[in-house]
């Protein structure tokens, strides 16, 4: 073969090539062309949806300046968009507030240009913003962090909580007066009941002294007659046959018992009055010493209508805890809550016979443990991890707000740095499990309790 | 697989061989387009095989070293090409990890549907063993760019290569052990 027949095949090969060099160029160009189509759309959607959104969306750099700002955002903080903005204006300056605004969990340095450094925040958080006229509300946000062409950019999700919080406060105040009103029934039963039997026994010793008050008047003229020597013979009759009727033999039993039931029913109503009063303690800011275990039995004093009928509660409380310094108030209504929870797990499978409930006390190295024991249902295990979730309730439609194990939660954990988990017991039911560190300035109480162990 | 390989292969016989070479090795091999590629395209693998058949009942060299050298050659041509991949590198050592976790990254960007060989890399007491696995058997082309590339750097570096897998060039391990390592 020549060499121009070579160069000729040669030449027609690179002419097929570049032809289908053309048409990859057109197909790659048509590709690239549907794709910015679909991406100018899903920009239009992005968009759509962001200035659409409830919740004001807000993007800023590091230094704080806004990139974008939604609608929801404006309206908001009644700002706008053709201003130049920074976000430390649209909120109340602070630690916190810097802390949550600019929170960064992962290093930079990721190659991509646009990376994910940090999950947007799980729980949102509650920080006081400012509103352009200068009112302040409180807001919930939510932040996140990427890096965009190697600059890290946050993005916050702000809702305004103002009406949560007004809806959170008459909520807790309808919850407390519904607790207020169930704790006044049963505390009206708990001394109906001794107040009964001390009225019973009262109107006992009254009919009871109406017959021997004709029987003194007897006596007296009985005296009266002696002491004059007159004849007294009708009187001593009339003395034998009052006796009979006012039946003295029977009153010399039975008086020392209607004494001593009616002065055990005013200690029971005494006993209540004063765990009420020890009870209801007005809440305090400030933290003060509580004996738990008088706690514990106050709350089942007061408690005690609740469980009677569903439930036998025996106690196994250490002798000898120390005090703890608390919130005593709340705490209180902590054991109240836990009470109540386990009597109305008991109370759904009550049937001929009664539940039990085990309260028991211990210290258990530096925390105080409090556990509560039912052998009630129990709590299916998938929504174990939720109880403690406000508004979060098994129970029906206006029966139950779901806030009784939210408070607990938020007693014990945020207020107290202690812990607070449901298991299962061994009987099948539930078993509370609380622990309240005991602070360091207990110290020395503390010694003073392991050495009445030791 | 990538036009640029078969571009490449045919300039490579042109230039060393001459195209009277490249004709025959063309036609020998009976492809479905004539030998007309374009580096920008995406051909069958077993089209490559054909060539390199027709090229070594042309030539009289055996297949498993004409792969090799057109490996070597491909290496050359990717530093002409590509000359941003080899920015701050000066060893093979260094280098070599890159094609899995930086080369490949970047030609996927531009040609996601790709079906990239891979290259597992780990270094031991300054060893590298690299294994290369593929659904082609072109073991002989990652020899031929690994041999090209340590010449790059001129280093001092033993290469073994052992078959590993099905035994039919679509899995191998290279271990690269530099002179220092040796001495020590």
């Amino acid at each position: 073969m020549s060499d121009l027949d070579l160069l000729q095949r040669r030449f027609d090969r690179e002419r097929a090539a570049r032809k289908e060099a053309e048409m990859l160029l057109e197909q790659k160009s048509r590709e690239v062309y549907e794709t910015n189509c679909q991406l100018r759309d899903l920009a239009e959607q992005n968009t759509a949806i962001v200035e659409s959104a409830a919740e004001g969306i807000l993007t800023y750099s590091s230094d704080g300046k806004i990139l974008t700002i939604n609608r929801s955002a404006e309206r908001l903080f009644g700002v706008s968009r053709s201003n130049s903005l920074n976000l430390r204006d649209l909120f109340e300056a602070g630690e916190n507030a810097e802390a949550v605004l600019f929170r960064c969990d992962v290093d930079l340095g990721g190659e991509a240009d646009h990376n994910i450094d940090s999950q947007p925040d799980a729980d949102s958080n509650e920080i006081v913003a400012v509103r352009s006229s200068g009112k302040v509300f409180l807001s919930g946000i939510s932040v996140s962090c990427t890096t965009h062409c190697k600059q890290k950019m946050f993005t916050v999700l702000v809702r305004d909580l103002s009406r949560r919080k007004r809806m959170e406060a008459k909520l807790n105040q309808a919850q407390k007066m519904e607790s207020i009103g169930q704790l006044a029934a049963g505390i009206a039963h708990e001394i109906n009941t001794p107040i009964q039997f001390v009225n019973d026994n009262l109107q006992f010793l009254q009919d009871a002294f109406e017959d021997l008050s004709e029987l003194l008047d007897l006596f007296d003229q009985l005296l009266a007659s002696v002491k004059a020597d007159e004849p007294a013979n009708k009187l001593v009759e009339q003395i034998d046959s009052q006796s009979e009727v006012a039946d003295l033999p029977f009153l010399k039993e039975e008086f020392p018992n209607a004494f001593s039931q009616t002065l055990e029913g005013i200690q029971r109503v005494a006993k209540i009055v004063v765990a009420m009063k020890e009870f209801s303690q007005p809440p305090s800011e400030g933290k003060s010493q509580l004996d738990i275990n008088q706690a514990i039995e106050n709350a089942l004093t007061i408690a005690a209508s609740q469980f009677r009928d569903v439930a036998t509660v025996k106690t196994d409380l250490q002798q000898g805890l120390p005090g703890i310094v608390c919130l005593g108030a709340q705490i209180n209504q902590v054991l109240l809550n836990i009470l109540a929870n386990a009597s109305e797990a008991l109370a759904e499978q009550c049937g001929d016979t009664k539940g039990e409930i085990l309260v028991t006390t211990r210290m258990i190295d530096n925390d105080l443990e409090i556990r509560v024991e039912d052998n009630g249902p129990g709590i299916p295990e998938h929504i174990r991890d939720r109880i403690f979730e406000p508004f979060f309730t098994t129970k029906e439609v206006g029966k139950g707000t779901g806030q009784g194990l939210a408070f607990v939660y938020d007693i014990v954990v945020n207020r107290h740095d202690g812990s607070i988990q449901a298991v299962a017991s061994p009987s099948g039911g539930t078993t509370f499990v609380i622990h309240i560190p005991v602070p360091k300035v207990m110290d020395t109480e503390k010694r003073e309790y392991e050495n009445s162990i030791g | 697989m990538k036009g640029i390989v078969f571009t490449e292969l045919i300039e490579m016989v042109e230039a060393d061989l001459g195209i009277d070479i490249a004709d025959r090795m063309i036609g020998g091999a009976e492809t479905s387009n004539n030998g007309a590629y374009t580096s920008v395209g995406t051909y069958d693998h077993a089209e490559l095989i054909q060539l390199v058949i027709s090229l070594s009942s042309e030539t009289n060299i055996p297949v498993p070293e004409l792969v090799r050298t057109f490996g070597k050659h491909l290496f050359g041509r990717f530093h002409e090409l590509y000359p941003q991949f080899f920015t701050g590198i000066n060893s093979a050592i260094d280098f070599l990890p890159m094609v899995e976790t930086y080369i490949h990254v970047e030609v996927r960007k531009l040609y996601p549907d790709a079906e990239l060989p891979s290259f597992e890399c780990e270094i031991t007491n300054g060893v590298l063993d690299m294994t290369y696995r593929s659904k082609r058997p072109f073991a002989d082309l990652a020899e031929g760019l690994i041999l090209a590339c340590v010449d790059h750097y001129k280093d001092p570096i033993d290469i073994k290569r052992t078959d590993i897998g099905e035994q039919n060039g679509t899995e191998a391990c290279f271990t690269l052990t530099p002179a220092s390592v040796q001495l020590s």
